[in-house]
């Protein structure tokens, strides 16, 4: 499986995890690029946001064998580098390739 | 749907995510008080936590779940290396469990798990657990001052979230989680606390099991009894094999002590089972361990639901444990209410399969008569031989020499008469539940009064298996609660208790005995005993009357030794 590949299934175990803590009418869908993860119309709130990196990371080493720092990517600037899932994607996919 | 709330000096929302989304029963709604404000939300009673104060909308459990440096201050100094007392530690201790005392009462069951250190902090070394000093000492010294002071609590219960740390192993804690979010645990030991929690609230609420259902042959022994013959078993002796069954049998009994019933189903020939049962010298259970069994050639499920209507228990209060594979899919599908564990391959493994089960918790309030339940069903099974011998109901009801003691509530009688009241759904007039303190304060207003019913017979003892409740109000005697086990009902033990309603509202020249049943899915046989009972009733209505001053016969057969109790 390509590097692309590995991330998105990554990122769909995160999402899956974060489901856990969430109420079902609050669960987030996985595998839509389009899903809104933060910021305006964002779905996932200060704590929801914690959750999803923290899982990421966790779920890109499993996949990947790679260690990613995801809290970095939120945490190192100003604003956080993306708002959909698919721009997290990308830039995830970007790193690792670059 | 139960409510709980957590309360805690760090970030737990997710538990509450993880115990909502946990399949498992009971389904709950939880909220979360705001971290660091435990005092300001127990003492300030949150109306938006707790609901409003005579709502009806009240929290069923609190959770109470602290760090050690974030509640007692003297373990944070000494975590620093600085001196502190250890007087200091118990006397912060107290204090914490004053604090959930008062959780009491606004959560009918309040959990407080053990606290715990960081997995992955190595302390002090050979000086961690060193009186006075060590963190590790002054840890264990802690929770053991706290499960000790919470035990004499009613409805404060202590949890072993030590364990949860331990299931959850290296990732038990979280940094990353702790420096964004303070949240202190990852999501792997929230799993496990959320299971652990859903487990103690059945224990609490009455939904635990109660019977494991064994096979024999390559389960409780090793080999095929109508083979080999109970002489070539694999049953103890210089054999791992033998001596692995042995270990699961040794468990198998001490879970009796605890008041869990076996029960046999299996393929086999009875009588070539039974003796082996009877017969094997490495045998740890008897015949009188088992509560009941099913040993035939029949399918196994219909077994089960067969042996379970015998012992009447309802199915969800059956684990099933079987070396076969096909048997298990067979009762599992068949009959989901059972829980049917995957049981290993190896019988090396068995004892560690059945110690690991979580469906074995229990009841945490054990009376008296948990503790004594298997040997009341072993009495059971041989009270009903008795009956297939007697002849009418009455002589078989004569014959049994039946004692019913009515005493009033007491502290004694408090734990079991709680579980009885909040338990009982066929035999019970109103359905009232109510949590150990609610109870004892009811039982001691002016004007009430409420006794608890212990009925032996020669076979044995039943236990308290009877409660009645009333009220002197308007004028008149009113029956609040009247609540039998189905373990007697039908023996004229129902009558006994309307004779001492109707004596103590004589005694206290009230008016009328009054008794409004209250129907719910699964109290009709109240209502047909009721009917039956010589008590008047205007059609359509559901209040029984029996008029002032008339006595209401004591059954002949029954002794009734009776304390009278104070109004």
């Amino acid at each position: 499986m390509d590097t692309r590949g590995q991330v998105q299934k990554a990122i769909d175990a995160a999402i899956g995890d974060v489901n856990l803590t969430l109420r079902k009418e609050d669960a987030l869908p996985t595998s839509d690029p389009a899903l809104v993860l933060v910021g305006e119309g964002g779905r996932l709130d200060s704590l929801g946001l914690v959750n999803f990196v923290v899982a990421l990371e966790r779920r890109l080493a499993e996949h990947t064998g790679r260690n990613v720092s995801v809290v970095d990517l939120v945490t190192s600037g100003d604003t956080i580098p993306f708002d959909t899932l698919g721009s997290l994607r990308d830039l995830l996919v970007s790193r690792m390739e670059g | 749907m139960l409510r709980g709330v957590i309360l805690s000096d760090v970030n737990l929302q997710n538990l509450a995510g993880h115990l909502e989304n946990d399949p498992a029963f009971p389904p709950v709604s939880v909220k979360v008080a705001p971290f660091g404000q435990i005092a300001q939300t127990i003492l300030g009673g949150d109306p938006e936590l707790f609901g409003a104060a005579g709502s009806g909308a009240g929290t069923d459990f609190a959770i109470l779940w602290t760090t050690p440096a974030g509640v007692i201050e003297g373990f944070r100094e000494l975590s620093e290396q600085r001196d502190v007392p250890p007087e200091r530690l118990d006397e912060e201790v107290d204090a914490f469990v004053a604090l959930a005392a008062r959780l009491c009462g606004r959560a009918r069951i309040v959990f407080v798990p053990l606290w715990t250190a960081p997995t992955w902090d190595r302390g002090l070394g050979l000086l961690e657990l060193r009186p006075g000093s060590g963190p590790g000492h002054a840890l264990l010294r802690m929770n053991l001052r706290l499960a000790e002071a919470c035990a004499k609590i009613p409805n404060l219960h202590v949890l072993n979230a030590p364990r949860w740390a331990a299931a959850a192993g290296a990732d038990a804690l979280d940094p990353k989680a702790w420096y964004l979010g303070k949240i202190p645990f990852s999501a792997a030991l929230f799993r496990a606390a959320a299971a652990e929690i859903k487990s103690a609230l059945r224990s609490v609420l009455g939904g635990a099991r109660k019977i494991l259902l064994v096979d024999l042959d390559n389960t409780l022994w090793g080999g095929i009894v109508g083979d080999l013959g109970w002489e070539n078993l694999r049953l103890g002796g210089h054999d791992p094999i033998g001596e692995a069954h042995v270990t699961l049998q040794r468990s198998l009994k001490a879970l009796t002590r605890r008041g869990f019933l076996l029960g046999i189903v299996s393929k086999n020939e009875e009588d070539v089972a039974r003796e082996a049962i009877r017969r094997h010298p490495a045998m740890v259970l008897r015949e009188d361990d088992f509560a009941g069994w099913r040993i035939n050639w029949d399918d196994k499920a219909k077994n089960v639901v067969e042996l379970m209507e015998e012992l009447n228990l309802g199915l969800q209060s059956a684990i099933f444990i079987d070396d076969q594979k096909v048997e298990r899919e067979r009762v599992r599908t068949s009959l989901p209410e059972v829980l049917v564990p995957d049981w290993p391959e190896s019988p090396l493994l068995y004892d560690q399969a059945l110690r690991s089960l979580a469906g074995l918790d229990g009841a945490v309030a054990a009376s008296r008569e948990d503790e004594g339940r298997a040997q009341m069903y072993v009495s059971e099974r041989k009270r009903k031989d008795a009956q297939k011998t007697a002849g009418s109901l009455d002589d078989w009801i004569a014959s049994l020499n039946l004692e019913v003691r009515a005493e009033p509530l007491g502290p004694a009688s408090l734990v079991r008469a709680a579980q009885l009241l909040n338990k009982t759904n066929q035999m019970n007039l109103s359905t009232r539940r109510l949590a150990d303190s609610e109870l004892l304060a009811w039982a001691g207003r002016a004007g009430n009064a409420f006794w608890t019913f212990d009925v032996t017979d020669r076979f044995g003892e039943y236990g308290i298996t009877g409660l009645l409740g009333v009220s002197l109000e308007n004028g008149h005697a009113r029956i609040v609660d009247y609540v039998l086990s189905c373990r007697v009902m039908g023996r004229k033990v129902e009558e006994t208790m309307l004779h001492v309603a109707a004596a103590h509202a004589a005694r206290n020249r009230a008016g009328d005995l009054v008794a409004e049943y209250l129907p719910t899915p699964k109290n009709k046989p109240c209502l047909t005993f009721l009917q039956g009972s010589g008590m008047t009733c205007a059609d359509g209505s559901n209040v029984f009357r029996w008029p002032a001053g008339r006595e209401y016969s004591r059954p002949a057969a029954v002794r009734l030794v009776l304390t009278e109790a104070t109004p």
